[in-house]
């Protein structure tokens, strides 16, 4: 076989919003009449038609969890959550130190939720799996929450890349690994641009109603209620753009600096959202979901993967046929459910 | 018959193979794979569910799997062999007017669960719950309230000792479970209030007090707050609440923090709804025991608007998002011509 560069591979999402919509509703549906126990089933079939859909060179990945594995994950989580809040009202102090030890666990469930992710994506019949081990979760958690206290916080945009960096590098299609050559500069930029945007924002946000606080007060007594409804429509007006533009912001530097130096073997990717792109599908999505009172979150679901994977294309150094399998072991679902409602993805 | 064109990976690699299967009329399930024939017993095959357009895996004993667009040939295929119940699910996906069905009943079974099973489960489980809860609750809310909203009381003894004469009157006979006690407080910040803490203390502020015109208004404010007590409304609402964020975990848990905006807004409209009804409730008990104790019951709805007005609100207006029900409304309760006796 040839070994010269070939064509790119464009990421392709082929879901269609409508046809979501209605495995949506079922899936609502079914949760709420089973009081939450089918919700496995949901997230397991709402995982499988987002995988399902996403094709790259003619073959489309898999989400291989079973509903009952995570079924034992919600239920731990679940019974984890009660004690919590049963703690808070006999006893505050255990409260607390359940939290601290909750805290302590935090890289222990990143390791498994990226493990249980990852051994559940099947592409053309062969398993991701996450090599990291325990102990290096903790030592790349453990470093970035040591930059982080030391520099006062300035440093937070190191210990991210620390994470990522720990999650890539550990990743695995079949015996093939992944890496990632991005420079931490790269979440400096991303995170201190987005702080400056939201600063910004907040500026010049205040300035402005304060302007009209003012006339409304001059005004005289108590503002009447649709001035109150008024200043409150005004100030989601300028917050909620300003605050999804710098998400906007953040999430593409770090989404395309880790493409576009990231590796499997010899294969290379690359990835071009663009700033204004996103921050305009997030905000439009945001908007029609209020506005239609969640009805278009599946639309809203659909359209974003779609605007991601547009962005996103394999540069393969040859054919995609030679990857080879690895034998993992079974993971369970606690660790992924936890990591999750944590939000801890790194959404890889 | 005519086999279905599947793409073949061996589990080995992930190198696609064209390959062919289909169904003899007696079950057994043939792969034809570079011109070479395997046969399979259709029960060792996991053909995965049908789900929207997406592509089929048909996963063989030996670890490998062939992988097909062709929905329709495999359902096809299947169709003979297969209990016409599978695929119930791709089924009700498929109709829209499931869908609409689907979106009805879910909409009415939230709103059944919402509007009467958190109130009931959360009754139910209060009751199990022992008493003791209850003084560790008001405990810890009193000690919160005292550092954030109260200053100590700058009433005469002699007006404090009088009514706590009162309250122990009204509270006489209630239930044994709580230990009711009256407490005065000084708020600038709340101003004229009362308020219900789940061990059964009972605050009155200064301001209250002052607002008064007669003994019977205050006595029908501490009637209400004993409602509160004897109805468990702390316990009832912190369990309520919880219950509620649950159920908008169940319903959204898989839509990410997309959800979360869709999501407050319901949770503040349903808890806030809560509260009215508990207020409701408060308000019947009082009037009952203000009714066993001769205290009028005009003294609460004159209470209610000289507080309005202090307050500054005309009370007319009912929004979704009040924790009270409207001043004419609760008056209503109270002011409405008796059709029966008050019972004793």
């Amino acid at each position: 076989m040839e070994t010269s560069p070939r064509a790119a591979h464009g990421f392709e999402f082929r879901g269609q919003a409508g046809e979501y919509f209605r495995i949506w509703i079922v899936n609502v549906l079914l949760t709420v009449l089973t009081l939450g126990i089918y919700s496995a089933w949901a997230k397991v079939r709402t995982h499988k038609y987002f995988y399902r859909n996403t094709y790259l060179d003619g073959a489309s990945f898999d989400y291989l969890a079973s509903p009952i594995q995570i079924l034992k994950g919600r239920l731990i989580l679940a019974a984890g959550v009660a004690l919590y809040a049963g703690l808070g009202y006999v006893m505050p102090l255990a409260q607390l130190s359940m939290l601290l030890l909750v805290l302590l666990l935090v890289p222990w469930i990143m390791q498994r939720a990226l493990r249980f992710r990852l051994y559940n994506t099947g592409y053309r019949n062969l398993r991701f799996h996450f090599a990291g081990t325990v102990g290096q979760a903790y030592s790349a958690m453990g470093r970035g929450l040591g930059i982080t206290v030391l520099t006062l916080g300035f440093g937070a945009p190191w210990a991210a890349w620390l994470r990522t960096k720990y999650a890539v590098d550990n990743a695995r299609y079949g015996t093939s690994a992944f890496s990632m050559a991005t420079r931490p500069r790269h979440f400096f930029i991303a995170y201190y641009g987005a702080f400056a945007i939201m600063a910004a924002v907040v500026i010049v946000g205040s300035l402005v109603l304060s302007g009209i606080m003012g006339s409304v007060v001059e005004g005289g007594g108590k503002p009447r209620p649709e001035q109150v409804l008024l200043i409150q429509g005004l100030i989601l007006a300028i917050y909620l753009p300003g605050y999804l533009f710098a998400w906007a912001f953040s999430e593409v530097r770090v989404f395309n600096g880790v493409i576009n130096q990231m590796q499997l073997d010899e294969h290379h990717f690359a990835a071009d959202m663009r700033t204004d792109g996103l921050a305009w599908v997030a905000f439009s999505s945001a908007v029609a979901i209020v506005l239609s009172l969640g009805l278009l979150l599946p639309w809203a679901m659909i359209r974003l993967a779609r605007y991601r994977f547009d962005h996103v294309r394999m540069l393969p150094a040859g054919e995609l046929s030679g990857f080879v399998a690895d034998q993992s072991a079974q993971v369970s679902a606690a660790g992924d459910e936890v990591g999750s409602y944590l939000d801890l993805d790194l959404g890889l | 018959m005519s086999g279905v064109v599947i793409d073949w990976y061996d589990g080995h690699s992930s190198r696609a193979r064209p390959a062919e299967i289909g169904l003899d009329p007696d079950g057994v399930c043939w792969l034809t794979l570079d011109g070479e024939r395997r046969y399979y017993a259709l029960a060792d095959l996991r053909v995965s569910d049908r789900l929207g357009n997406t592509m089929r895996s048909i996963a063989f004993p030996d670890g490998s799997r062939g992988e097909t667009a062709d929905n329709d040939g495999v359902d096809r295929l299947l169709a003979a062999h297969r209990p016409a119940a599978s695929g119930w699910l791709h089924r009700l996906e498929s109709r829209y007017s499931a869908v609409l069905a689907a979106l009805l009943l879910t909409v009415l079974a939230t709103w059944a669960f919402v509007a009467h099973g958190v109130p009931w489960l959360a009754e139910q489980v209060a009751e199990v719950l022992p008493a003791s809860l209850d003084r560790h609750l008001g405990e810890q809310t009193l000690a919160a309230l005292d550092e954030a909203l109260f200053e100590p009381t700058a009433l005469d003894q002699a007006v404090r000792d009088d009514y706590r004469a009162r309250f122990a009157a009204l509270a006489r006979g209630l239930d044994a479970g709580h230990d009711y006690r009256l407490l005065f407080r000084h708020s600038p910040v709340i101003g004229a209030n009362a308020l219900a803490l789940p061990d059964g203390s009972v605050l009155l502020t200064d301001e209250l007090v002052g607002l008064a015109k007669e003994p019977a208004e205050v006595e029908a404010v501490l009637a209400h707050e004993l409602g509160h007590v004897a109805r468990r409304h702390g316990l009832r609402s912190a369990l309520q609440s919880s219950l509620v964020v649950l159920v908008v975990a169940a319903v959204t848990g898989d839509l990410g923090s997309a959800g979360g905006l869709a999501s407050a807004l319901p949770v503040v409209l349903v808890e806030s709804g809560y509260s009215r009804d508990l207020e409701t409730e408060a308000d019947l008990y009082g009037r009952q025991l203000m009714d066993r104790h001769g205290i009028p019951r005009q003294a609460f709805p004159a209470m209610l608007r000289r507080l309005a007005a202090a307050a500054g609100e005309g009370g007319e207006g009912h929004g979704f998002l009040d924790t009270h029900p409207s001043v004419p409304e609760r008056a209503a309760l109270f002011e409405a011509p008796t059709d029966r006796p008050p019972r004793g």
